[in-house]
């Protein structure tokens, strides 16, 4: 167990036991030794569920909406999840006060796919860390040690946050560095070198295999509408069929919905059980969002994302001015 | 069913007459495309339909009308969604589809001779119109039939046009009552539950049949008990969201009842016997 | 029935055959990596091997979209029309037991319990199914918790074993006979058959079971803390539902198009928040924990006592799509395990 687990549990603990929160949003281990579970911990005597590892990929603020009825809440946040949970506090859905943000100095999580050679599969699998942090992962017959940071999720690759710019702890080193300087948008600069002939099949194929689970909106922090577009009746925005067009249009619907608002998380990408890259569209939309607007999501409790105000000043591209 | 291709083609209907029940509800008369069928449609008290406005979707109805009146039939639908909205902007004149009937159905048979007691408050009353014309077309059927009917307001009475023939049946008495009356209002004030206690119907050789909403179902249920119904004796048919009405898109199960299969009407017995989950 | 075998090198000439007079349907990788059941293409692109699909036939027999009739006109004038037939017989290679299984539990439904939807029956009747045994277990999978096997042959019409270089090939019914009389196919030896028996038992030994799923169905509780325990995370996606072979709710809507229109069913999910919620605003499983009790108890209760089979074969899907790991067979122990 590290030193940064240990840390997080007596955190948690002594939140629960002070009273100073009623619930700790965290990780627990999961039903495989890749994955982790969200766990709610309301007792001071469960902290020994929490763990923190390089499986704990999900966006934890995606919960704070509807927890937050039972109190002060204090959840454990990446660098992504805390700009998330920032996120929901400039839009009122929870209140500053009411959220205890436990940041954690994070060095990235495990995509999974990559714990086993190509083709391999990860039934059975073991892992084991070693003192030095190296992961061991034994599966069929295989047996490889390598560093969680060899095989990091893509969003992790390309993090600036890593360090959770807001946080009322912080947990890790927080002297450390901010990630070393990355080019964010390397994914939407590729895709932009091809044509848009090149790029309309490159999506038409992609959303041909969406089933429309919506599993990338529900995992999503800042998908929180009671009633999504798409589930209106009156009135009717899109079909609920799965054909190429209409889920061409939720797709992009949603992603403009999240322009500014979203923070490069990557969980709508990993829950996509169809293995679409759905995360380049709000990378796009980010950095449109950025040359215009100057503005970054998640970083300013104070601020407003800039497609939820206006001002007289902000640029217009259709080139009407004065 | 092969020859209209599959379980889910609805056979074409036209809107024949429109009734304003409400400020909220209509009352819509329907007649099928085809003739033989317009005559010969056979359903029961208690069945229900899913009717649909092409290019907006299919809804839920129960049947209104009695299958002793031929050459039509009848459902009440309340403006709540999309398919209910569009019901209310049609004009006679104007093709729906039909499918059904489906369900199953108030036991009219098993129930001859008896006393009947309804039980109906609101847009509630809509199932229950159709077993009750159907046992005062058959009068001598079935023994003495007490009606109670009550709603929010009078604006919110429904089929008001047949409260006379129903109070002017043989042996069958009819019992309004709304919870707010207005300046014209000069029956009685008051809830459903209340009144039945009040007149005390005796359970003797009778049957209850109630439909309402949840809350008026939660206080007249008690009421019934004390006066020494037991719930083989209390029918009531559920609303249920449905969809197939079919039993093949997995909406309505309560436990591993199908309220399109198994029901939609259902003795209190029963009920108890289902999860709670309705 | 007999058996045969089937060189690997034969399969693609057997197929280019099989065109002729079927559409032939298989496993096919696309795009960054996901294999799905698709009419044939690219011969390049079969995938026969490896873990079992993360996506199902069950396409094939219930689309995720399917129209149901087209309409046009208005008034007296309006036309309606049933959709285009779809019943060419069909071939779907690759089908694993579990999914075989699935469609067996389909059936009950679609074909067995009060009317015929021959929507489904027809695409049912047009298909021949290919199984291959499962050389290795998706770490999802626990068909063996639940009276599968990752060698079934239920529902099946051959069932292909992979021996290196060749398939054994189990001949499981009339229709299967008429497919492997074809000149690829080969005679099988004894020693193919025990080799594949040999293959069949190594995949079982690594899948113990993990609960008792006869036992399950007699313990599954309406009040009992298991629900909200793991339903608390639940994001009410539709992953686990959409890609569950035996999943099979539906939805029915209209669209209007220039013609006049569309009325189709497309898939539903009783994980999905307003699935049960009435015009009104009443819904009776008002949140997750309430859905996640439908969910099991349906498929391991109330199918049960309606036609005596489980609705789960344990392909493991859900358990891999779910994005914050409610994982069944968890939840399924549990109950067994008195945990409730």
């Amino acid at each position: 167990m590290s030193n940064l687990e240990t840390a997080l549990r007596e955190t948690a603990a002594r939140l629960l036991r002070d009273g100073r929160v009623a619930l700790v949003l965290g990780y627990e281990a999961g039903s495989v030794p890749f994955r982790t579970a969200p766990a709610f911990v309301e007792r001071a005597e469960d902290v020994e569920r929490l763990v923190w590892n390089p499986f704990c990929t999900n966006n934890l603020a995606v919960y704070l909406p509807e927890v937050k009825s039972v109190g002060r809440v204090a959840i454990v946040a990446k660098g992504c999840d805390a700009r998330s949970v920032v996120t929901l506090i400039q839009e009122h859905q929870i209140p500053r006060e009411q959220v205890v943000i436990l940041g954690l100095c994070c060095s990235g999580m495990v995509d999974v796919e990559r714990l086993v050679p190509a083709g391999g599969s990860l039934a059975g699998i073991a892992i084991s860390t070693g003192t030095d942090g190296r992961l061991t992962v034994e599966s069929d017959g295989d047996r490889r040690t390598l560093a969680a940071g060899e095989i990091l999720q893509e969003r992790c690759n390309v993090c600036e946050y890593t360090r959770p710019p807001v946080a009322d702890e912080i947990l890790g080193d927080p002297a450390g560095p901010l990630a070393a300087p990355v080019e964010p948008f390397a994914v939407v600069a590729e895709m932009e070198r091809r044509s848009p002939a090149e790029r309309q099949a490159f999506w038409r194929d992609q959303f041909d295999r969406c089933i429309r689970c919506y599993a990338c909106r529900e995992v999503c922090p800042a998908c929180y509408c009671r009633t999504c577009f798409v589930d209106k009746a009156a009135p009717r925005w899109l079909s609920r069929a799965s054909t190429v067009d209409d889920n061409w249009m939720f797709h992009a619907v949603r992603a403009f919905h999240l322009a500014g608002r979203c923070v490069g998380c990557g969980e709508c990408e990993r829950a996509c059980p169809m293995d679409i890259p759905i995360s380049r569209l709000n990378r796009m939309l980010d950095r449109e969002v950025r040359e215009r607007f100057g503005y970054v999501a998640g970083l300013d409790p104070e601020s407003v994302p800039p497609l939820g105000t206006f001002r007289p000043e902000d640029p217009d591209p259709g080139g009407h001015e004065g | 069913m092969s020859d209209t291709g599959h379980l889910y083609m609805p056979k074409l209907a036209v809107i024949d007459r429109v009734v304003e029940e409400t400020w909220d509800t209509k009352t819509f008369r329907a007649v099928f495309a085809d003739e033989p069928l317009r005559e010969h449609f056979a359903y029961h008290p208690g069945q229900f339909q899913e009717v649909s406005v092409f290019g907006v979707g299919e809804a839920t109805f129960c049947l209104t009308s009695s299958p002793t009146r031929a050459g039509f039939i009848e459902f009440s639908a309340k403006k709540v969604g999309a398919v209910t909205n569009a019901l209310h902007d049609l004009a006679p004149g104007e093709t729906v589809g039909i499918r059904g009937p489906y369900g199953n159905w108030f036991p009219h048979e098993e129930i001859r001779g008896k006393n009947l007691l309804f039980v109906g408050g609101g847009i509630g009353m809509a199932p229950l119109r159709s077993l009750l014309n159907f046992c005062l077309d058959r009068r001598a059927d079935y023994g003495h039939i007490d009606i109670f009917y009550g709603a929010r307001t009078p604006g919110d009475l429904c089929y008001t046009y047949e409260f006379d023939e129903w109070r002017q049946a043989p042996d069958t008495s009819l019992y309004l009552t709304v919870d707010r009356g207005d300046e014209r209002w000069t029956g009685r004030v008051g809830v459903v539950p209340t009144y039945v206690r009040e007149i005390g119907p005796s359970p003797e050789g009778a049957v209850a049949i109630t439909c309402g909403p949840p809350v008026m179902i939660k206080f007249t249920l008690p009421e019934l008990t004390k006066l020494g119904f037991t719930d083989e004796q209390i029918i009531t048919t559920l609303e249920m969201r449905m969809k197939c009405g079919v039993g093949k898109c997995g909406r309505c199960n309560i436990g591993h009842t199908y309220v399109c299969l198994d029901g939609p009407v259902f003795t209190y017995a029963q009920l108890r016997q289902l999860p709670p989950e309705f | 029935m007999g058996a045969a075998i089937l060189r690997k090198s034969d399969v693609m000439p057997w197929v280019r055959g099989l065109l002729a007079s079927y559409r032939v349907v298989a496993p096919m990788v696309e795009g960054e990596g996901t294999v799905r059941y698709r009419a044939l293409t690219s011969e390049a692109s079969v995938v026969l091997g490896g873990a079992r699909p993360l996506r199902s036939p069950k396409e094939h027999f219930l689309p995720q979209v399917e129209p149901l009739l087209t309409f046009r006109g208005t008034g007296t004038a309006l036309a309606v029309a049933p959709p285009a037939k779809s019943d060419s017989a069909t071939v779907i290679l690759g089908v694993r037991p579990c999914d075989a299984r699935a469609l067996a539990r389909l059936d009950d439904v679609f074909l067995g319990r009060k009317d015929t939807d021959s929507l489904y029956g027809a695409r049912r009747k047009a298909a021949i199914l290919v199984g291959l045994a499962c050389a290795t277990p998706s770490w999802g999978c626990f068909c063996t918790s639940v009276g599968g096997s990752p060698a079934g042959t239920e529902g099946l019409d051959l069932l292909l074993t992979d021996l290196g270089d060749h398939y054994h090939v189990a001949v499981l019914s009339e229709a299967g006979r008429l497919l492997v009389a074809q000149t690829a196919f080969g005679p099988a030896a004894d020693a193919d058959a025990a080799l594949a028996e040999e293959q069949h038992a190594a995949v079982i030994a690594r899948m113990p079971a993990l609960f008792d799923a006869e036992a399950v169905a007699g313990k599954v509780e309406w009040e009992a803390p298991v629900w909200m325990r793991h339903a608390g995370r639940c994001l009410a996606c539709g992953a686990c539902s959409f890609l569950c072979p035996t999943c099979h709710c539906f939805d029915i809507q209209d669209e209007v198009t220039a013609e006049g229109g569309v009325r189709f069913r497309c898939w539903d999910t009783c994980q999905f928040g307003e699935f049960t919620r009435m015009g009104a605003g009443h819904n009776p499983r008002p949140t997750q924990t309430e859905r996640l009790r439908q969910r099991v108890s349906h498929k391991f209760k109330y199918l049960v006592e309606e036609f005596g089979r489980m609705g789960c074969t344990g392909c493991g899907r859900c358990v891999e799509a779910c994005p914050v790991n409610i994982d069944i067979r968890s939840v399924l122990a549990e109950i067994e395990g008195g945990g409730r």
